[in-house]
């Protein structure tokens, strides 16, 4: 907890230790020598004030017995005035005695002191009383010395008793007074050596302790400036690093700036091919609306195609028909033909030249039949062709109207071309707009960056200079350890 | 064929045509056999002409009810009707249906038919070429229509027909 408080707070606390260890001693002191005054003032006023009235006691008792003998002698009442103011006297000073805070002792000393002045005082009145009567000295001194001068010693010597108590008890509180006084020189000597070597403890614990944290601390404070002449070492070279990077940027910018102007330029180029692509779009646009034209025409000729190519089909089919018969007829002629060589055959020599024309007869139809399978099988390749011609035409006229429906998708994609390139030249304009806010963007950023150059270079100065002072600061740590602990800081 | 090649093919056939009626007379040639190159079931055959009494083509034939099989049925040539047996059945083939046949007539005082598959043509041929035609009884064969033939007997399948017609076993084929 000691190391919260700073120096100057432990050097003042202990102080305050040490000033209050010598008030406290004071104090002591003070009160020690004080109360012991007070205790022997006490004492003394308290017994001698009973001596005295032991006295004074003792002077009323003379002076009652003084008193009682003038009355003897003189037999004058005024004697015996003085006498009653005398006892009166004597019982106003025993009553005031009495007051006193008093001992058992002294209670029973001072009852016996009442108890023989109240028997000398009837002896007393029994000899006046005697005296009033008697007129004979002789006998009233006999009777005086032989009732009042004893009463009269024990009264004495019951106050002489009051007043060696009070006088011993005086004494015993005298030497006890003398007690304290030597208890109080003691106690406030080993008080104060207590404080010295309270002191002196306080001291070197102060002084260890201020010295061994003062040492921490200039140990801390020697590692940090070591540290700190490190990092502004390391800073002052970054800093220089930093400036160079600074103009490496301020070069690289300018280098952007120049890319920049290209990339304006370039957008402007592009806007402008835009501008032309957005016109050949159009152009494109148009012709695919004639070539739209042109294929619908062309898809009007394969309708055409398509029809005659039918109608020849369906007329190939006739002469198929037609060639059917033809056929027909040449295998009935060869069955006749035949038929006729038979009967020819039949007929024996007869029938020898009609067996000839009838040979011929079926010879041609032979060739007939032969010859229908030829047609029948060029007409075959006929109909094929067409049926092949026409499927082709079918197969043309849909892709035609294939075609036709995709002219509408191309001039459309035409015209969504001719809108993008109007949103790419749109786009280009915003491009070079903003590259050349970009570039003047740019330019600040350069003048901000040799700005920044600037003041890394300056911050390099500041550094060396941070680092000298830093350098001066770790010596000053060193010296000042060397000085708090001899023997460190090398 | 090209159109150019139908025309002179057609003017071949006039020409020959009409000089068959130009010529003059053929001399007597050496002893010769007309043939019909037929089809049947399959397989090819040919039939002499001098034994025919006519050839038709693809007539309808009416069957007969518990007749035969040989007999298909009944047909109508020149005015008669006649009766119909398959030559293939006759000749020990397999039956092979046919919708309407070809049909050779024989016999001239009791006509029959012959039902056969197909006709493949016409072909004299010389008799020395006969294969078989020394031997008075051999079976006979000929070249005709790109092959060799056997020639049907008409008169034993004749009289194969007439003996399952009266009931009785046939004595052979051709």
């Amino acid at each position: 907890m000691g190391r919260s408080f700073s120096f100057g707070q432990k050097i003042g606390l202990g102080f305050t230790v040490v000033a209050l260890v010598a008030l406290l001693v004071a104090g002591l002191a003070v009160y020690s020598l004080r109360a012991a005054v007070a205790e022997k003032d006490r004492v003394l006023s308290a017994y001698g004030r009973n001596v005295i009235t032991a006295g004074d006691l003792q002077i009323e008792a003379e002076q009652r017995v003084s008193f009682a003998r003038g009355y003897f002698l003189a037999k004058d009442g005024q004697f015996l005035d003085q006498l009653a103011e005398s006892r009166g006297e004597f019982d106003r000073i025993l009553a005031e005695l009495r007051k006193r805070s008093l001992s058992p002792e002294e209670e029973q000393l001072l009852a016996k002191v009442d108890q023989s002045a109240r028997a000398q005082s009837v002896a007393t009145e029994r000899v006046i009383a005697a005296r009033k009567v008697d007129e004979d000295l002789g006998k009233i001194a006999t009777q005086f010395q032989a009732e009042v001068v004893p009463r009269n010693t024990d009264l004495r010597k019951a106050l002489e008793d009051f007043t060696q108590l009070e006088e011993r008890q005086m004494e015993r509180a005298d030497r006890q007074a003398a007690e304290v006084a030597a208890f109080v020189t003691n106690l406030m000597i080993g008080t104060a050596g207590a404080g010295v070597v309270g002191a002196v403890v306080l001291a070197v614990v102060l002084a260890r302790l201020l010295g061994r944290q003062i040492g921490s601390a200039l140990h801390r404070l020697q590692s940090s400036s070591s540290e700190l002449q490190a990092a502004t070492s390391q800073q002052t070279t970054t800093t220089r690093e930093q400036a160079t990077a600074m103009s490496e940027i301020a070069t690289t910018i300018k280098e952007l700036v120049v890319t920049a102007r290209q990339i304006a330029e370039s957008a402007r180029r592009v806007s402008g091919i835009a501008d032309e692509t957005a016109a050949g779009a159009r152009a494109g646009d148009q012709t695919v609306q004639r070539t739209h034209e042109a294929v619908t025409g062309i898809r009007g000729q394969v309708d055409v195609i398509v029809t005659h190519m039918l109608d020849l089909g369906r007329k190939s089919q006739q002469v198929g028909g037609i060639l059917d018969v033809i056929n027909e007829l040449s295998e009935q002629t060869n069955i006749l033909a035949i038929n006729a060589s038979i009967e020819a055959a039949g007929a024996g020599e007869a029938g020898r030249r009609f067996g000839v024309v009838a040979d011929e007869v079926r010879k041609l139809a032979d060739r007939v039949g032969g010859s229908t399978k030829d047609i029948r099988s060029i007409i075959d390749d006929i109909r094929s062709s067409i049926h092949t011609t026409v499927m082709a035409t079918e197969a043309g006229s849909k892709a035609v109207d294939a075609g036709t429906r995709q002219f509408g998708d191309v001039s459309a994609a035409f015209r969504e071309i001719a809108r993008l390139v109007e949103t790419t030249t749109e786009a280009a304009r915003e491009i070079e707009l903003s590259t050349k806010q970009q570039t003047t963007a740019v330019e600040q950023v350069n003048e901000a960056i040799a700005s920044v150059a600037q003041a890394s270079r300056e911050s390099e100065v500041s550094s060396a200079q941070t680092l000298q002072t830093v350098t001066e600061l770790n010596g000053l740590a060193r010296d000042l350890a060397r000085l708090v602990q001899p023997g460190a800081g090398a | 064929m090209t159109p150019a090649q139908l025309g002179a093919a057609a003017a071949g056939m006039r020409r020959a045509f009409d000089q068959t009626f130009a010529a003059p007379e053929p001399p007597p040639a050496g002893e010769s056999d007309d043939f019909l190159a037929v089809r049947v079931g399959g397989r090819p055959f040919a039939v002499p002409v001098l034994d025919l009494a006519r050839v038709e083509s693809r007539r309808k034939v009416v069957a007969l009810p518990g007749s035969h099989p040989w007999l298909l049925g009944l047909a109508s040539t020149q005015g008669h009707v006649v009766p119909v047996f398959s030559l293939e059945l006759v000749l020990g083939l397999p039956a092979t249906p046919v919708a309407k046949p070809w049909l050779v007539v024989c016999g001239r005082d009791e006509p029959f038919g012959l039902a056969f598959e197909a006709l493949e043509g016409y072909t004299r041929v010389p008799r020395a070429a006969v294969l078989g035609a020394a031997e008075p009884d051999a079976p006979r064969a000929v070249h005709a229509a790109g092959g060799l033939r056997p020639v049907v007997s008409l008169s034993a399948v004749a009289a194969a027909v007439r003996s399952v017609v009266s009931g009785r076993k046939p004595s052979g084929g051709s």
